[in-house]
């Protein structure tokens, strides 16, 4: 039974699509790669999976997943990172769920805290501010906070883009363990290699739909190709697509 | 000696304990909001509001003159408004939030200026630009009382959503529902709490103690309970000694608790543990870049 | 910063908590009230 099911989806800002006539389905507890050319409508992809743009033509439908059941980490956070919290606040907000707005936090939350703050290997940082946390820092932090929201749908947006080789193996066992539990993982990546190492099944987008299988038939250099003519072909200016796609 | 300089003023004189509640209760009230609006880099739109006031408790004057009750409502209608219409004009046109707000401002305050000099005299002009800490009566020290109370409820039930929708909104936004109940109710309680303010220190003052004290806490605590507590005590603190100066000198006590303010404003940047400059001089820390 | 960690944190807290201690502000402010409206003259 799939998990999501893009049904002739077509997403964009202000009447311009990004995405269009997606048509898919990504299998329940599948560990997927989105990759393409800058400007292929990845992003604006998960976007409309979260739910904070809505499809300008098709639809989106889950399999029997609500709203809660998703966790999301964009690119570009809007966490103002001056703001005076901990790194256990943060992780913190990740029961939401279960704390709501409200709720006090027992013991076994804070339990439940170390532990994922443990598990992004982040031990001992627990009262560091979080403006004092360097990029990779920051997005084990996040990863923690991922791990408490204890999501069955995990949208992950660029996520290891400027870190450290050593926090992404880290952050990737942590990938790693979210499949092992039969979630469904979705990660725009641009990393190939990170890709076949990692990722068993991808998607590739060039706005439209390119190819979507078993990572080794996606990624081959017809499909590249393409893409990189499908987004030439596209409005915005395609020396930009061509460099990116490498 | 210390008796006679601190303690005297308020033992001897009803209208300068009457003013020190007054401020207690801005200060207890206005001053924590003030930290959420310094924390989401919205000091500025608390002056923009400030000023956005006048024009409604002028047209509340006008009405029914030095009225608490009318330029109270007067105040809350406008200063709500303009809340609204800023963010709404931001919206759906390419002016920046910034430029919108300064533009409602200025023009509310030309206008606000021109409705009271119509009908009053400079007198109550001055009345309405710098308060009247030395005469609140009962129903004014009620209504500042009532304002502080329940802003410190409200911050305290919503605190959760509001620490998330000022730190990481689109987390709030993807977890709940409560991103625009927290944003306007916010927006209200700096509206309620700078007519409130006006009332004791003015339109122009009210929101010296709601943002000074607030910027100055930031330099002395790094977690955001500990911000509010200082930002009080120092909203508290100036309150005492602005009293105290205008008392012994014969000033304009909502200028004088706001430059005592200012001071600590100053002192803190320079002396504070936090980011001040002492600190940051100083090669052990490393806050921020 | 130290004692940054020991402090009790005030967003981990629930609402009754905070509302507790919100609500001894509030009596302490109307308390307040009380002695200073006690003695008549605003001027």
């Amino acid at each position: 039974m799939p998990a999501l099911v893009f049904q002739d989806l077509t997403l964009g800002y202000d009447r311009h699509p990004a995405v269009h006539h997606l048509q898919a389905e990504i299998a329940e507890g599948s560990l997927t790669a989105i990759v393409g050319p800058n400007g292929a409508g990845k992003s604006t992809l998960l976007k409309g999976v979260t739910g904070a743009l809505a499809p300008l033509d098709g639809k989106v439908s889950f399999g029997s997943l609500r709203r809660e059941d998703i966790a999301y980490l964009p690119q570009q956070s809007e966490i103002d990172r001056s703001f005076p919290l901990t790194v256990v606040d943060l992780v913190a907000m990740g029961l939401w769920r279960e704390t709501g707005p409200f709720r006090g936090l027992r013991p076994r939350h804070r339990d439940r805290i170390a532990a994922a703050i443990q598990a992004v290997g982040l031990e001992g940082f627990e009262r560091r501010a979080i403006g004092a946390l360097s990029g990779g820092q920051m997005q084990r932090a996040l990863f923690a906070r991922l791990l408490l929201q204890d999501a069955q749908l995990v949208l992950l947006d660029e996520p290891f883009t400027a870190i450290d080789a050593r926090t992404m193996a880290d952050l990737l066992g942590v990938v790693r363990r979210w499949h092992g539990e039969g979630r469904t993982v979705l990660a725009v990546l641009h990393d190939f290699d990170t890709v076949r190492a990692h990722f068993p099944r991808t998607m590739m987008l060039a706005r439209e739909l390119v190819a979507h299988g078993p990572t080794e038939k996606v990624l081959t250099a017809e499909n590249q190709f393409r893409a990189r003519q499908m987004c030439e072909a596209c409005a915005g200016p395609p020396h930009v697509c061509g460099r990116s796609a490498a | 000696m210390i008796w006679d300089a601190v303690i005297q003023p308020f033992a001897d004189f009803g209208f300068m304990r009457r003013a020190l509640l007054g401020c207690v209760a801005i200060s207890v009230g206005a001053t924590p909001v003030g930290v959420f609006l310094m924390l989401r880099r919205m000091s500025l739109t608390g002056d923009a509001m400030a000023h956005a006031i006048l024009p409604g408790a002028a047209v509340g004057y006008l009405v029914a003159g030095l009225s608490l009750g009318a330029m109270t409502i007067g105040g809350l209608i406008a200063g709500m408004a303009v809340a609204l219409l800023s963010g709404f004009v931001t919206r759906v046109t390419a002016l920046r939030e910034d430029a919108s707000l300064a533009a409602f401002y200025l023009i509310s305050l030309a206008l606000g200026v021109l409705i009271v000099s119509t009908r009053g005299s400079n007198v109550d002009l001055m009345h309405v630009l710098f308060g009247t800490v030395l005469a609140l009566d009962n129903a004014a020290l009620t209504l500042l009382c009532s304002i502080a109370s329940l802003s410190v409820l409200t911050l305290a039930l919503l605190f959760r959503p509001l620490v998330l929708e000022c730190a990481d909104p689109q987390f709030l936004r993807s977890v709940s529902s409560l991103s625009a109940v927290t944003h306007f109710t916010f927006l209200a309680l700096v509206v309620m709490n700078l007519v409130g303010g006006f009332h004791a220190l003015g339109t122009l003052m009210a929101v010296g103690i709601m943002i000074l004290p607030a910027a100055a806490a930031r330099f002395w605590a790094a977690g955001i309970g500990g911000m509010i507590a200082g930002a009080v005590a120092i909203a508290m603190l100036s309150s005492v000694s602005g009293l105290l100066l205008s008392y012994h000198y014969s000033l304009p006590s909502g200028p004088a608790i706001i430059l005592v303010a200012g001071i600590f404003y100053a002192v803190s940047l320079v002396f504070g543990p936090v980011g001040g400059l002492v600190a940051q001089a100083l090669p052990r820390r490393h806050f921020e870049v | 910063m130290k004692s940054n960690g020991s402090m009790l944190r005030l967003l981990l807290l629930g609402a009754g908590p905070r509302l507790a201690g919100a609500a001894l502000v509030v009596a302490l402010l109307w308390a307040a009230f009380l002695w200073a409206t006690a003695t008549p003259g605003a001027l």
